[in-house]
């Protein structure tokens, strides 16, 4: 599982600095606030996961991390880099949007609809990255792409389209294009949650591998199972806040907050 | 005394000769080069204005709704005779009525086209421009290789019924004297005195030319749905 591979073993990747910092972030759609003074912490190498009931924010605290969005107030940062910026004038948002540009590909993401390029084979949809961002030659991008894919069990889909593919497949190529282009921070929107029962594994533990090697991961998910064996931390969140967060033998196990209760027993015992 | 259509003497003869085969395919040559040359104007147009009208920016989305407006609105007749006649005058530079004929049905099409284009690309999943942000691709580079490809490909084939609409404008073009087939017919109708016969042929020559593509664009629907 290709992960930190540039850097020797041991080396740190930001420094001192938090891999993913949130700090006081609002979200508002017009009148309709979604995020509501939100602050986590992500440290190198660990997997944090969020749980909580749809409406809660969860996704879009992926999105405005990943920069999708812009945020309404607070502040995200990658190490020690400011990539969003709330209630900033445009001379400064466009100055961090260019400092962003050298961040590209650093923060991978992995969505809920997979969202691969259905008009490219699952290998060009790998490798267009590494030739369109990293600028890798063509036979660099090939190599690279199908050295990921067979390292995900895909060696045989390498020229099948993705409307060939089943959801799980779909989904880990979509995991190995993100993957390309090395990021130090990946993030998963639900990963699992457009698939069918007996797909879920196969990516699940595409994610697990990902975690074991040191990769920095920030999960929205349902799979308790998952939170429950991976998460070094949960965070539970609901209408726009984080209601409690611990490791997951305290938090998944003993949760102090009522409505983690209430979310946890909604979700565990059906 | 009643005439029958049948009791008419149909003179076939006055179509089916070598003089007005030539003049025929001369009109053919000329509906085609026409047709030929505003589809590729016309879709480059279209592109542009697609663009403007997408881009959340204020000058250029109003100029970009003030064209489609105009052009989807207005008879191609009289957007063909005003740049003709009206153009020159305003702005100085006489077009030859090939030219005339040509920028007036671009401009006509690139309306046309424009919505079309626009409904391709918006009718992709939001999700293709997530995507292509979160792995760090440049904006040109997201349209260029993303979005276009798709979004055009699903605008197929509404861009061949343009097409068709295109063949069948381009017979206004006779107004303003272009030896396209209609204007062929109408010159010929007048020395032969046989309009029967010869608008006969010439709808069913018009007929010959858009069935094929009204085939295609259904063949094209099809495809792209099961897709």
């Amino acid at each position: 599982m290709p992960m930190r591979g540039d850097r020797p073993n041991g080396t740190s990747v930001f420094g001192g600095a938090k891999a993913v910092e949130v700090i006081g972030l609002c979200k508002a759609f017009g009148s309709n606030v979604v995020l509501n003074g939100v602050d986590i912490a992500v440290s190198e190498g660990e997997v944090l996961v969020v749980i909580g009931p749809s409406g809660s924010g969860k996704s879009t605290l992926l999105r405005c991390i990943a920069r999708l969005l812009p945020i309404t107030a607070g502040e995200v940062r990658i190490g020690d880099q400011v990539v969003q910026q709330g209630g900033a004038g445009w001379k400064r948002r466009r100055e961090i949007t260019r400092s962003a540009r050298a961040l590209r590909g650093e923060v991978g993401m992995v969505f809920q609809q997979f969202n691969l390029f259905p008009h490219k084979t699952a290998r060009e949809n790998v490798a267009m990255g590494l030739r369109l961002v990293r600028h890798a030659s063509r036979e660099d991008a090939k190599g690279a792409s199908v050295e990921l894919l067979t390292r995900m069990g895909l060696g045989a889909h390498l020229q099948s389209y993705p409307a060939e593919l089943s959801g799980g497949q779909q989904q880990r190529v979509a995991i190995a294009r993100a993957l390309a282009l090395r990021p130090h921070v990946m993030l998963f929107d639900e990963a699992t949650s457009a698939l069918d029962p007996e797909l879920i594994g196969e990516v699940l533990s595409v994610m697990r591998e990902l975690a074991r090697s040191g990769m920095t991961m920030l999960v929205v998910t349902h799979e308790m199972g998952f939170a429950r064996d991976v998460a070094d931390r949960v965070i539970m969140m609901d209408d726009g806040v984080v209601v409690e967060e611990g490791p997951p033998s305290a938090l998944l196990v003993k949760p102090q907050h009522e409505r983690t209760q209430q979310f946890l027993h909604s979700v565990l015992d059906r | 005394m009643a005439h029958s259509p049948l009791a008419y003497q149909w003179a076939w003869n006055a179509v089916f000769n070598s003089a007005v085969g030539q003049l025929a395919l001369t009109g053919l040559k000329y509906t085609l080069l026409v047709c030929g040359l505003s589809f590729a104007f016309g879709s480059a147009m279209g592109l542009l204005m697609a663009g403007l009208r997408m881009s959340h920016r204020f000058p250029f989305t109003q100029i970009a709704y003030v064209y489609i407006d105009f052009f989807r609105t207005t008879p191609a007749l009289v957007q063909l005779i005003w740049v003709f006649y009206v153009l020159p005058i305003l702005v100085g530079i006489t077009l030859s009525p090939v030219a005339s004929g040509v920028v007036a049905l671009s401009l006509n099409a690139g309306a046309f086209f424009a919505e079309v284009f626009r409904g391709g690309i918006q009718s992709l999943p939001s999700g293709q421009w997530d995507a292509a942000v979160v792995l760090g691709y440049s904006r040109p580079a997201t349209i260029l290789r993303v979005i276009l490809p798709q979004g055009l490909r699903r605008a197929l084939p509404a861009t061949a019924n343009i097409f068709i609409s295109l063949l069948k404008d381009s017979s206004l073009l006779s107004v303003i004297a272009v030896p396209e087939l209609t204007y062929q017919a109408q010159t010929q109708a007048a020395q032969s005195f046989r309009p029967l016969e010869l608008y006969t042929a010439l709808a069913v020559a018009y007929f010959v030319l858009t069935y094929p593509l009204s085939l295609t664009s259904s063949w094209l629907e099809r495809r792209f749905r099961i897709q």
